[in-house]
């Protein structure tokens, strides 16, 4: 671990999220606004630097009054809670169907490998619009979509791993003097197909937050008025030339936080120095 | 947009190695019967559990003896299996209906507006790659100096901006405040440039970073030290010999980014109002036009499939190892 720290993009990229979970999780640190509140009245109130801002709303507040700080960091709570939920999802999924069909071989891998194919000619955000069009769209049903949508890189990458292993000495070594198969794959392949899942993990959690808000962006995310990031980007487009400021913190944070799933993957990637290239 | 199949998983969709071009070809018009069903049957379930069509088609103030009318007149009062085999039939000929709100056919209408869209990933492919291959390899061939590590940087930044924010960025500042650029619509050229731009932008900063760290291996490798032994230029060494390297993971990309570019027109196009298949998916979804909808998904189905076939081929001829492996 005082290794993986020792790597600068690890460092920047786990305490930086570290820091966002923390601002995410508790809103009251930055504000004592809600998300929700409208306070028609302070409507387009720019931040609290500029003029006519005030102190009351630090980062301003949109078209209904709502401050904009509050909603960011609601919002996040949203788009986190998804990304890393979905992602998690998504590679037990992976590691375990990875797992069956490199070490079985045979026509487990070659359904697990077609089927990998096959979606990946699957048009995805369409099928994913389509859905959240037509059985509406809550936290479950967004989480379920992502990880189904996320399944095939950690599925193929434990795949190709575990069927290299396969051969290894050690690994005949243990079959030889009896070892069964759970016992085989749980204490020697698991820990290697670890470390590249820990980095395709990472960088899922930031393209799920992206899907998340490119849905909420195009109106079929989490239902309004529960703040989003791609959801508050949307509303604040009709204010573009006026209120900068509806958009500019959403669209700042939702970068942020891909940045620093961007660093921290491609840190991991060199400090634990594993190729995530299937073949 | 959707960044799934990482350039770490294209791997895996290699062609299928034993048998050739012809095994291949069979192999994929398979994968496109399986995804085109496949998505049509989730479709046809989603729709049919999430309400009664009936009951949209016949508008907001219909009685209910006009809703039963339009039920019997759809087939909606079949069994279930009854009408997902009606369905069936209907596709295979290509019958999608008509769309509920203009009644023109369903298909004719995704048709027209495909153009378009295809036009919008024809160019960002070709901008992004002419941009995008060459920065890589100046890229790699200057990476312990201040360019190669400002370009990496600049390419990783870049990729951390999903489009529709980039889409909003470019919209403000071209667009708003300097008014040099239409910043909705469709039909001339300068329409083009935005969305072109905002889809472009991620696409080159993936090709900078697949087409380094290709060539950058390369650069490793005995037979580039062996070719400047023999006298080769560093120049010609670098786009002849090291280039070379990073074709394959680059053509793979490619034909894996121009399926995206085409479903993940969605977002861009409306963002822009530009007129293609993509706008016209989330506003028939927004009506709750299932024909349209329908028609949509399965066209952009065919056509994704279509495309990663036509990759695979190429593929196969670029990279002399794909044929011989068994």
């Amino acid at each position: 671990m005082s290794r993986l720290l020792r790597q600068p993009a690890v460092a920047v990229g786990l305490l930086g999220l570290l820091a966002l979970l923390v601002l995410v999780s508790f809103p009251g640190l930055v504000t004592d606004h809600g998300p929700n509140t409208q306070t028609l009245s302070q409507r387009l109130v720019p931040p609290a630097w500029m003029d006519g801002g005030s102190s009351e709303h630090l980062l301003g507040t949109d078209h209904l009054g709502r401050d904009i700080a509050a909603r960011t960091l609601h919002g996040g709570r949203v788009s986190l809670l998804v990304g890393f939920v979905a992602a998690t999802a998504a590679s037990v999924l992976g590691i375990l169907l990875g797992l069956v069909a490199g070490y079985r071989g045979g026509w487990v891998d070659r359904v697990v490998t077609e089927a990998a194919n096959v979606w990946l000619a699957f048009p995805f955000l369409v099928l994913a619009i389509a859905t959240v069009a037509v059985v509406g769209s809550d936290l479950s049903v967004l989480v379920v979509l992502l990880a189904v949508a996320a399944w095939v890189t950690p599925t193929a990458i434990t795949r190709a791993a575990t069927a290299s292993l396969r051969g290894e000495d050690y690994v005949h070594a243990a079959i030889g003097m009896g070892a069964s198969d759970t016992h085989i794959l749980r204490s020697h392949v698991l820990r290697t197909v670890m470390a590249p899942n820990l980095v395709v993990w990472t960088l899922t959690v930031g393209t799920l937050v992206v899907i998340e808000g490119a849905l909420s962006f195009l109106g079929l995310g989490v239902r309004p008025p529960t703040a989003s990031w791609g959801s508050m980007l949307n509303d604040g487009r009709a204010y573009l030339e006026t209120a900068w400021w509806l958009v500019a913190f959403p669209g700042a944070a939702l970068t942020l936080t891909v940045a620093l799933t961007n660093l921290l993957g491609d840190g991991l990637r060199d400090a634990l120095d594993v190729r995530t290239e299937s073949r | 947009m959707s960044d799934l199949a990482t350039p770490e998983a294209v791997g895996t969709r290699g062609p299928t190695a034993a048998g050739g071009v012809l095994r291949s070809a069979l192999v994929w018009v398979l994968r496109l019967l399986v995804v085109t069903l496949g998505i049509l049957t989730i479709l046809f379930f989603l729709l049919r559990l999430s309400g009664d069509p009936a009951a949209v088609v016949a508008g907001a103030g219909a009685t209910d003896a006009q809703v039963e009318q339009v039920r019997v007149s759809l087939g909606l009062d079949q069994p279930l299996l009854t009408q997902y085999a009606q369905f069936l039939a209907d596709t295979a000929r290509l019958d999608f209906g008509s769309s509920l709100l203009t009644d023109q056919p369903a298909l004719g209408m995704v048709l027209d507006r495909m153009p378009a869209t295809l036009l919008l990933a024809a160019i960002t492919i070709v901008v992004s790659t002419l941009i995008g291959v060459p920065l890589g390899v100046l890229a790699a061939a200057r990476h312990r100096r201040t360019t190669g590590r400002l370009l990496s940087l600049l390419a990783a930044l870049l990729q951390a901006v999903p489009s529709f924010l980039l889409g909003i960025l470019l919209l403000l500042v071209l667009g708003l405040h300097l008014g040099w650029l239409p910043t909705y619509g469709s039909g001339t050229p300068v329409h083009l440039v935005l969305p072109v731009a905002t889809l472009a932008a991620i696409t080159i900063a993936r090709i900078v970073r697949l087409t380094r760290s290709g060539v950058l291996q390369a650069l490793g490798q005995e037979f580039t030290g062996a070719a400047l032994a023999r006298g080769a230029t560093r120049r010609r060494v670098l786009w002849n010999h090291a280039l070379r390297n990073a074709l394959v993971p680059l053509t793979a990309f490619v034909t894996i980014e121009v399926a995206h570019l085409i479903s993940g027109a969605v977002i861009v196009e409306s963002l822009f109002a530009y007129d293609g298949v993509g706008r016209q998916l989330v506003d028939s979804i927004f009506r709750r036009d299932y024909p349209v909808v329908q028609a949509t998904v399965f066209v952009i189905a065919v056509l994704v499939v279509l495309i990663s076939a036509a990759g695979d081929l190429l593929l196969h001829r670029l990279d002399p190892r794909m044929r011989r492996e068994a």
